[in-house]
């Protein structure tokens, strides 16, 4: 039995963008040697603070923007190398986006059903009939019913939770096997916010569709995603199944995230335990990126970026802490 | 007395196809040295309601009845003199958007001199210059960004420093309206864990307006539930950890996905808020209550107390005996 390749196999990815004039030319790295899988039907959780890369890490895979290093294979095509000159269509249709803003991913001139309806005609059918039938099904499979109340609405008159669905139904229309979800939440009422995700849950359970979960919200990235994969300045610092990593963060950050969550007979009164600042992404210095914050950094911390250490459930971790199992990822990465 | 007391406030939103009432009736008092959260998602009023209380809203916005009062002094009534004196001394406002706050063109210390010398004009240059940098200090920031140019500072800085402007004249009551949504959970903690030892210190009051109810939870002493422009449930805030009594308070507490317990259950509130344009009749929240009943679609409820100092607003929560 051969063993078939995961579905989306991200290796080394990295951008970075040149700031600054031509005297003063700085580098911006917002991703940095990020590699990681999504098997089919696995829901993969993103999680970081505002500047952590994820938003660049989803854009990059729906190819919205140019890596400029490493390879993105889709069930084991290395894609970017393939596809040189930009998507191809059948890539497109199999790699799919929901943006975080719902007011804004919606073209306020079309309604509900061109919207869903162009990438139907793209990918799917154009005959009228059938066309209108899949718009019907799709409204109906988001939970906006009956579909006739909403078919020929125009976004304003939605609210934001519905007008969330529409865009998830649009990311649905040509049947793709990863959808990418950016924050499909942060701009909804709390109340609704779980039935989108309960959606998002069933979407996968239904159909076997993989997601890629953008969040800042650990416990919602624990109800939705099957593993969690932590940022911080660009790179990924831990890996582990859900339950793990909120159960047990290893990671200094990680842990930092959890301790800075609301939750339920927390205190803000807690001290955290790391100390302000903010990653510096601008003309990174070599080490650990967490380093100037983390209470238990030690010499070599800033020195030289740590390597993964594998540990058991398929967590790894990238933290001196835990040993120094590999050579400097960096190295490693180029080799 | 009580710092302020709001008594039956509305506030009405003028438009072209007739009046929004984005606040209906909403009262309640603080006192001294207390926290007060005022939670509800958007288009609940809670915004609306607390500039309101300050009387900065400008049209279309009007208020069109109730009464406020701080310590013994009528605010509706204040001319516009008075509320100049009142505004910053007595009372200010910490906005949500930093960034809109400040003025792009001016450095932080000019923003700290223009409001020590618009309220305290006898203050000297050097001594003004000196409450500033120890004001900054107050809310960890070296003082070197006295400088600064708001741009050059990073969203939580700002905040912080909007938060030290706020604080300039130690007012005894600090509205903060979502001061830490726009922020990542990590500054917004550093941040609100300074804001609650300088509040434990000096012992300022705060009117705390959000839509996270669990992070109100971790400091808040009392709580107010707002929806659709009306309270449905105030009082301390540890009825609110136990889950709360009314419908809406108690659906909202389960809708906030939690770190630990079941995984994968997706409580929420069928439905959406409703339009203000057009409310639902009797109980706002009957159409999206799974508790409701014949009485609750056609008569208002109102805001009864349950115990002492918790009051709610439904039909089917238990009075308290009279």
């Amino acid at each position: 039995m051969t063993t078939k390749p995961p579905l989306l196999d991200v290796r080394n990815l990295g951008v970075r963008y040149a700031i600054g004039g031509l005297l003063a030319k700085s580098w911006l790295r917002a991703v940095h040697d990020v590699h990681f899988t999504v098997d089919r039907g696995e829901i993969v959780a993103l999680v970081g603070e505002s500047g952590s890369g994820k938003s660049t890490i989803v854009r990059l895979i729906c190819r919205l923007e140019k890596p400029t290093a490493g390879r993105i294979l889709l069930d084991g095509a290395d894609v970017l190398q393939e596809e040189a000159k930009g998507a191809s269509k059948e890539y497109r249709k199999r790699v799919q986006m929901i943006f975080q803003d719902p007011f804004g991913s919606l073209n306020p001139v079309h309604t509900v059903s061109y919207c869903i309806g162009r990438p139907l005609q793209l990918h799917q059918t154009s005959r009228p009939d059938a066309l209108r039938r899949r718009i019907v099904e799709l409204l109906d499979t988001v939970g906006l019913r009956p579909a006739g109340d909403f078919i020929d609405k125009y976004p304003h008159s939605l609210s934001g939770g519905q007008r969330q669905r529409v865009a998830i139904a649009r990311a649905l229309a040509s049947e793709p096997d990863l959808i990418c979800a950016d924050e499909p939440t942060s701009m909804l009422d709390v109340s609704i916010r779980m039935d989108v995700l309960r959606l998002l849950s069933r979407l996968r359970e239904e159909r076997k569709t993989s997601f890629i979960f953008v969040t800042h919200d650990l416990a919602a990235a624990r109800h939705l995603a099957d593993r969690i994969l932590v940022l911080y300045a660009g790179q990924l610092v831990e890996e582990a199944m859900s339950d793990d990593l909120i159960g047990d963060p290893r990671h200094p950050y990680s842990r930092l995230l959890l301790a800075a969550a609301p939750q339920q007979g927390g205190s803000l009164e807690a001290s955290l335990p790391a100390r302000p600042g903010a990653p510096k992404n601008v003309d990174p210095e070599p080490g650990c990126p967490f380093a100037d914050r983390c209470l238990e950094a030690m010499d070599i911390c800033r020195k030289k970026t740590p390597g993964w250490t594998l540990m058991e459930n398929n967590r790894r971790v990238r933290c001196y802490l835990y040993g120094d199992t590999q050579a400097d990822a960096e190295d490693a990465g180029r080799g | 007395m009580s710092l302020l007391r709001v008594d039956d406030l509305k506030v009405d939103y003028l438009a072209a196809d007739g009046a929004v009432r984005a606040v209906d009736g909403v009262g309640f008092t603080l006192e001294r040295g207390e926290i007060l959260g005022l939670v509800g998602e958007s288009g609940s009023g809670k915004s609306t309601a607390a500039m309101a209380v300050m009387r900065i809203l400008g049209p279309p916005a009007l208020i069109s009845g109730g009464e406020v009062r701080y310590e013994d002094r009528d605010v509706l009534g204040m001319s516009a003199g008075e509320l100049r004196r009142w505004h910053w001394r007595e009372i200010s406002i910490v906005m949500q958007s930093a960034l809109n706050a400040l003025n792009p063109v001016l450095t932080v210390r000019e923003h700290f001199s223009d409001t020590l010398g618009a309220h305290k004009p006898g203050l000297s240059k050097p001594a003004a210059r000196e409450h500033a940098a120890g004001l900054l200090k107050m809310v960890d920031i070296d003082p070197r960004h006295l400088g600064s140019y708001p741009h050059e500072l990073s969203g939580g800085m700002r905040q912080r420093v909007v938060i030290a402007l706020a604080l300039a004249l130690d007012p005894p009551l600090l509205i903060m309206d979502e001061p830490t949504t726009a922020l990542d959970v990590v500054v917004e903690r550093e941040i609100l864990n300074r804001v609650l030892q300088l509040q434990k210190k000096t012992g300022f009051s705060i009117l705390f307006i959000t839509h996270d109810l669990s992070l109100l939870l971790e400091f808040a002493t009392r709580l107010g539930v707002l929806y659709a422009g009306r309270l449905v449930e105030i009082g301390p805030a540890s009825i609110f950890r136990n889950g709360g009594m009314h419908p809406y308070t108690q659906g909202l507490l389960q809708a906030v996905p939690q770190l630990h317990g079941e995984r994968g259950a997706f409580r929420s509130i069928p439905g959406s808020p409703p339009s203000l344009k057009n409310p639902p009749k009797g109980c706002r929240f009957h159409p999206r209550c799974p508790l409701a009943e014949e009485r609750c679609r056609c008569e208002q409820p109102r805001l009864e107390e349950a115990a002492p100092g918790h009051r709610v607003a439904c039909h089917l929560c238990p009075a308290a005996p009279r």
